[in-house]
């Protein structure tokens, strides 16, 4: 019997094709065949090991979330769009189900090359789009690099005849470098707030919740297969930890619908950098059950950002109005339901409790402050830096999700209508708000994948005390422990009967009057406002400028790589006429090896 | 040099005062244009010109007032921000525009002062001395002696009023109760002395009005309290350094605006009409660093100054029968926020047109160039420690074009 | 060491209601109606307190007057009394008057009066100076926000017409005037006491 994981990759290529007939068949041939996957990797999740499992649950809630939004969203793009979109999904699917390098690498192409022209799919994105192109295809080098490194010295392609190599962590560290750059980490992070924002807002869900989910299954995906030396994790932990601070720095800062959840994801992305980090400095010092929770804390922590961040970009797309500006969001744009999601998922990513963002957040600060469990006290040091950057990007991350609450979702609502968008983020905001109260059932998903780390399953870490009920406290052993579940029982019941006693005691009469503000009606505070004191008191962090009235920054390291790729520029110009004079179809003629080379891999493994 | 002091509307012309503060000349001119200098529009009233929002600015304009709590009256900024930062702002004149200044006009000269008390309330002592050193042709010294008195002890109730306002924005709480005590004690010597406590109805055409002279003697123990509080207030660390380089003004944007009064002496220009008033031997305080630390420092130095004047003074109800002088006439007085000016046109014993200029409309466009920058947290120390007020900036100008 | 400096001083707060000291109120009131008024408190030999600017140019006797303020239906209220000051073109002596009722020697959080910063929670509107072009819409927004029940509680001669004509009265519905020019901070707490519906004897 034909495995149908690979029917449904082939499915999703139909869908790719058929958007040349019908866009909107193409998209709802997607979300059947997302739903069809859920629910395949759910309940029969045969022929896949569980690290796949578990990453096609969590990407298939995006697809098919991302997917329904595109019936109503994708009315006014170019097929290509359509097309692409369910390209890269293929890619993403074969990644995922690969057995080795080959058909990794393939469908890291075809992912790449899909959301190249999907997100050309917009007008002037031309420069975007080649920046992310020319990250993905550095990304694509390093791993060909890695891989191949592995390949030629164990003479296999497959993932697990790799195991016992001498190059390991050299090999491991270039195909881990290819992986962080997908992965936005700081300094290659500076592609993905651009694409995302440019991105039609259906694509920069995928790129944004699944694509760098990619370079996360990489990560885990090889480090199963075994850990490399320490001092790789250390550079991921210290790259991490850097990431994410200045991911949540900058995604306060913004004044971009789009980039603002773009920047969220480097954030995001350094969070689950450091925890990888974190997991090869446990494991190699020997403490498997810290190892184990970091891995634990890892995959709970990628399912959050990837939900949350999904839902957040398909409604930041709505949002979007003229330059895509704050000050342009307009009301009406979206339903109650679509307000109700945008604040579960802000507040999810914002690290608010009963969200499962909340309990990420939890589990990631609770591995890396155990670093007095390491005994090689310069990790300890670092490890524990680490933790507090992370802490504190906790803290910044509220003031970027606040600003998109306020500014963003508050202000968009109004709509009537209700369309196949609204059962996306109904879709969506569900499973977080499920989740978040019932964490330990995505913990029984990813149970074998920690279990085969070091032997500790995911659940040995849920236990029960102080008269919670056996079952629902997660503990970190010796250190902390929190029951998600109760604490969103507290919170409702708290926040409810507050409500209800106030309202039946003290408020019984509600009198709706005018804002106050000194006797004559002001403008709205601007959304600049926002985090202007942090522009203004961090200038170093954001190269603050002021000029003429207007406060503006720009990423010191984008103004660097400006003029590199400038230099650049300038170099393959004169290259271009030295050298290689009219072969602009090159390029065009590798990307279609490389679709068809993934297609014959399928074909092959079929 | 030549400062740009008032200009007035009158007859579809500009009449321009001029004023050098170093030999007391001063200079009326009539004027076809307003003339070239950075303040003329804000005399006139039209402060627009101050703030300006440029094509792509992100800033946004809010107004604060008219009525807002942190004002306590009505006058309103507009200030440009992103948020925090003040980049532009510019006071809003007019919400106190009440007419009452055509009330001065053609009625006996008592009835004229009454109104004119009630123009600024607490400069009123200052506005009578300077509409009766206007109208007054041979005045009598012994009456302008108490008049001056008079003059000092409202600037100590106004200083007290300015230093508590700056203690209790730094949350100074028992400092900020000291010296409203203090000021409330002024002004019961005021009401004793007086029979108001603003001293309404003290100076009369020709005379003063004084009901108890030896009142007057509880400000000694006044003075006592004050130098305690002074060393103990400029002892906390916390409070100087809220005050130091906060709304900061140079020695070169009080030239180009022509601010006067406390603003100017703060930042070391020492423009003060004491320093060339006939009634006064006086050389100004000044303090060269020009930020809201340096105006309460000149403050704190002029109480000591104004306790020493009225300590050689002796409150006398007087009276005299000086003959008043027609025609067009200048009077200035230092109020304690800076220079009142009234230009008074005297036909039949009556004011036929008067024009009058408070500090408060030149220095509040010197606050405004002051607090740019700064944040809003900085606003309310740089606002008090101007000391000015809204009705002394809506004054009457001669009319509206 | 400010707390020492502090308790040093003792009490000095007024013990108004209670009883009044002579420091505490001006020699300015006319004792006798004048024969006529130049800015018209006068009519018909009747001294209108509302409109005496305390100008002191009639031939009457002046001294010390309490218990001028009039209010004509109190607040039913038991508790504390919240009060927004409003502004609406004074001369800035009213707007010290009402300052000064924080100061230690009126202290008025003793009596349980409190100032907002905003109409929407005050019980009492405190509006002195006779209303100008600009302030007129914010008076009127001011009382349109405030909760019932709500009082307008008018300070000083010129919010009654005075010196220009307008007055409060016209603008919106007043309650309760305190007289003088400026009312000291005594009249004030009278006339706020007596908006509160509380003894004031």
């Amino acid at each position: 019997m034909i495995n149908p994981f690979y029917a449904i990759t082939i499915g999703f290529i139909v869908a790719s094709l058929l958007a040349m007939i019908s866009k909107k068949a193409s998209y709802a041939l997607s979300a059947l065949l997302s739903a069809g996957l859920l629910v395949l990797a759910l309940v029969r999740p045969e022929g896949i090991d569980d690290v796949s499992r578990y990453f096609l649950v969590v990407s298939g809630v995006v697809w098919l979330g991302a997917s329904l939004f595109s019936l109503s969203y994708d009315d006014h793009y170019p097929k290509l769009l359509a097309g692409s979109f369910a390209m890269s999904i293929a890619g993403m699917l074969v990644i995922l189900l690969a057995k080795g390098a080959v058909g990794f690498l393939a469908g890291w192409e075809v992912m790449t090359i899909a959301s190249y022209f999907g997100i050309t799919a917009r007008e002037n994105s031309r420069g975007e789009a080649y920046k992310f192109l020319a990250f993905g295809e550095l990304s694509a080098l390093l791993i060909l690099a890695g891989f191949g490194l592995l390949s030629v010295e164990t003479g296999s392609t497959v993932f697990s005849a790799w195991k016992g190599s001498e190059l390991w962590s050299l090999a491991f560290f270039l195909a881990g470098l290819g992986f962080a750059v997908k992965m936005a980490m700081f300094p290659f992070h500076v592609w993905l707030p651009d694409a995302h924002g440019k991105a039609p807002a259906n694509l920069s869900s995928l790129l944004s919740a699944v694509l760098t989910l990619m370079g996360v299954y990489g990560f885990v995906r090889l480090l199963l297969i075994e850990s490399p030396a320490t001092w790789v994790g250390s550079f991921f932990l210290l790259l991490g930890g850097l990431t994410a601070i200045l991911g949540a720095a900058y995604a306060a800062g913004t004044e971009h619908v789009k980039k603002l959840p773009g920047y969220s994801t480097v954030e995001n992305d350094g969070v689950l950098l450091a925890l990888f980090g974190g997991t090869i400095v446990a494991l190699n010092a020997g403490n498997k059950t810290l190892a184990s929770f970091a891995l634990l804390a890892l995959l709970f922590y990628a399912f959050a950002h990837s939900v949350a961040k999904g839902l957040l970009f398909l409604l930041a797309g709505r949002l979007e109005n003229g330059t895509g500006r704050f000050p342009e969001v307009r009301a009406g744009r979206l339903t109650t339901v679509g307000v109700v999601a945008g604040y579960v998922s802000a507040l999810s990513l914002a690290g608010v409790a009963p969200f499962p963002g909340f309990l990420g957040e939890w589990l990631g600060i609770e591995t890396l402050l155990q670093s007095f469990k390491i005994p090689d006290v310069r990790l300890k040091v670092l490890m524990v830096l680490v933790g507090s950057l992370v802490a504190l990007t906790a803290g910044v991350a509220g003031v970027a999700m606040s600003k998109i609450i306020t500014h963003g979702v508050q202000r968009a609502g109004g709509r009537r209508e209700l369309s196949a968008e609204d059962i996306a983020y109904a879709f969506m905001g569900t499973v977080l708000v499920v989740v978040g109260v019932l964490p330990l059932a995505v913990f029984r998903l990813f149970n074998g994948v920690v279990g085969s780390l070091a032997g500790i399953s995911a659940t040995s870490f849920i236990g029960g005390a102080l008269g919670i009920k056996n079952g629902f406290l997660i503990v970190a052993k010796n250190f902390g422990g929190i029951s998600p579940t109760y604490l969103a029982g507290l919170v409702t019941v708290f926040g409810v009967s507050v409500y209800v006693i106030v309202r039946l005691t003290v408020f019984k009469r509600v009198r709706r009057v005018r804002a106050w503000s000194g006797g004559l009606s002001n403008p709205e505070y601007p959304p600049i406002a926002h985090s202007a004191i942090l522009l203004i008191t961090e200038g170093w962090l954001y190269g603050t400028r002021e000029e003429n009235g207007r406060l503006y920054w720009r990423e010191r390291v984008n103004i660097a790589y400006g003029k590199l790729s400038k230099a650049y520029l300038e170099f393959s110009e004169w290259f271009r006429h030295e050298l290689m004079r009219g072969s602009d179809s090159v390029y065009v003629a590798y990307i279609l090896i490389a679709l068809i080379a993934g297609l014959i891999y399928l074909l092959y493994l079929l | 040099m030549m400062a740009l002091s008032a200009v007035f509307r009158r007859n579809g012309n500009y009449l321009t005062v001029w004023l050098d503060y170093d030999t007391g000349e001063a200079l009326i001119r009539k004027e076809e244009r307003l003339p070239d200098r950075k303040i003329a529009p804000a005399l006139i009233g039209e402060t627009t010109p101050y703030i300006r929002i440029p094509a792509g600015s992100n800033a946004v304009p809010l107004t604060f007032g008219p009525a807002a709590g942190g004002l306590g009256q009505a006058g309103a900024f507009e200030i440009l921000t992103y948020g925090e930062r003040i980049v532009s702002i510019r006071p809003v004149y007019g919400y106190k525009r009440r007419g009452i200044e055509e009330r001065l006009i053609n009625r006996p000269l008592e009835e004229t002062i009454a109104v004119l008390e009630r123009a600024v309330g607490n400069f009123a002592l200052a506005y009578t001395y300077a509409f009766l050193r206007a109208v007054e042709a041979n005045p009598d010294e012994d009456v302008w002696e108490v008049r001056k008195g008079l003059l000092e002890i409202e600037r100590l109730y106004n200083h007290f009023n300015v230093i508590h306002k700056l203690a209790g924005d730094a949350s100074q709480k028992v400092a900020t109760m000291h010296f409203h005590w203090l000021e409330e004690e002024t002004l019961r010597v005021l009401n004793r002395l007086t029979g108001h406590r603003y001293g309404f109805g003290a100076n009369v055409p020709g005379g003063v009005r004084i009901l108890d002279g030896r009142a007057v003697e509880r400000l000694g123990k006044l003075k006592e309290e004050f130098r305690e509080l002074r060393e103990e207030l400029l002892e906390s660390k916390i409070f100087i350094d809220r005050l130091h380089n906060t709304c900061r003004l140079s020695r070169e944007d009080v030239i180009e605006l022509d601010a006067v009064g406390v603003a100017a002496r703060g930042s070391g220009v020492g423009r003060d009409v004491r320093a060339f008033d006939r009634f006064y031997s006086y050389k100004p305080v000044t303090c060269e660093d020009g930020d809201a630390l340096a105006r309460l420092m000149v403050r704190m130095e002029e109480i000591e100054r104004s306790f020493e004047i009225i300590e050689g003074i002796d409150f006398r109800a007087l009276s005299s029968d000086p003959e008043v002088r027609e025609g067009l006439n200048l009077g200035l007085a230092e109020a304690p926020h800076g220079d009142v000016l009234t230009l008074v046109e005297l036909r039949d014993g009556r004011v036929s047109w008067i024009g009058l200029r408070g500090a408060s409309r030149i220095n509040y466009v010197a606050f405004c160039r002051g607090i740019t920058g700064n944040i809003f947290t900085d606003f309310p120390f740089g606002l008090h420690s101007f000391g000015l007020n809204f009705a002394d900036a809506d004054l009457w100008q001669g009319g509206e074009e | 060491m400010w707390i020492i400096r502090g308790l040093r001083k003792g009490v000095l707060t007024s013990e108004y209601p209670k009883r009044v000291s002579e420091e505490e109120l001006p020699f300015s009131f006319p004792l006798e109606a004048p024969a006529e008024c130049p800015f018209g408190a006068v009519e018909d030999g009747r001294l209108d307190y509302r409109k005496c600017i305390n100008c002191r140019l009639c031939n009457v006797p002046f001294g010390q007057k309490t218990g001028l303020s009039e209010v004509k239906n109190p607040l039913p209220f038991r508790k504390s009394l919240h009060v927004f000051f409003l502004d609406v073109g004074t001369c800035h002596a009213c707007n010290r008057e009402v300052a000064l009722l924080h100061s230690p020697n009126y202290d008025v959080h003793r009596l349980k009066i409190f100032f907002t910063p905003t109409p929407k929670h005050a019980d009492v509107l405190l509006v002195a100076g006779c209303p100008t072009d600009g302030m007129i819409p914010v008076l009127k927004e001011a009382y349109e926000l405030m909760p019932e029940p709500k009082r307008v509680l008018v300070l000083g001669a010129c919010a009654n017409g005075a010196l220009c004509g307008r007055k409060v009265e016209d603008f919106v519905p007043v309650d309760g005037y305190v007289p003088g020019c400026p009312p000291s901070p005594v009249q004030i707490i009278e006339g706020l006491l007596k908006v509160a519906g509380r003894d004031v004897e």
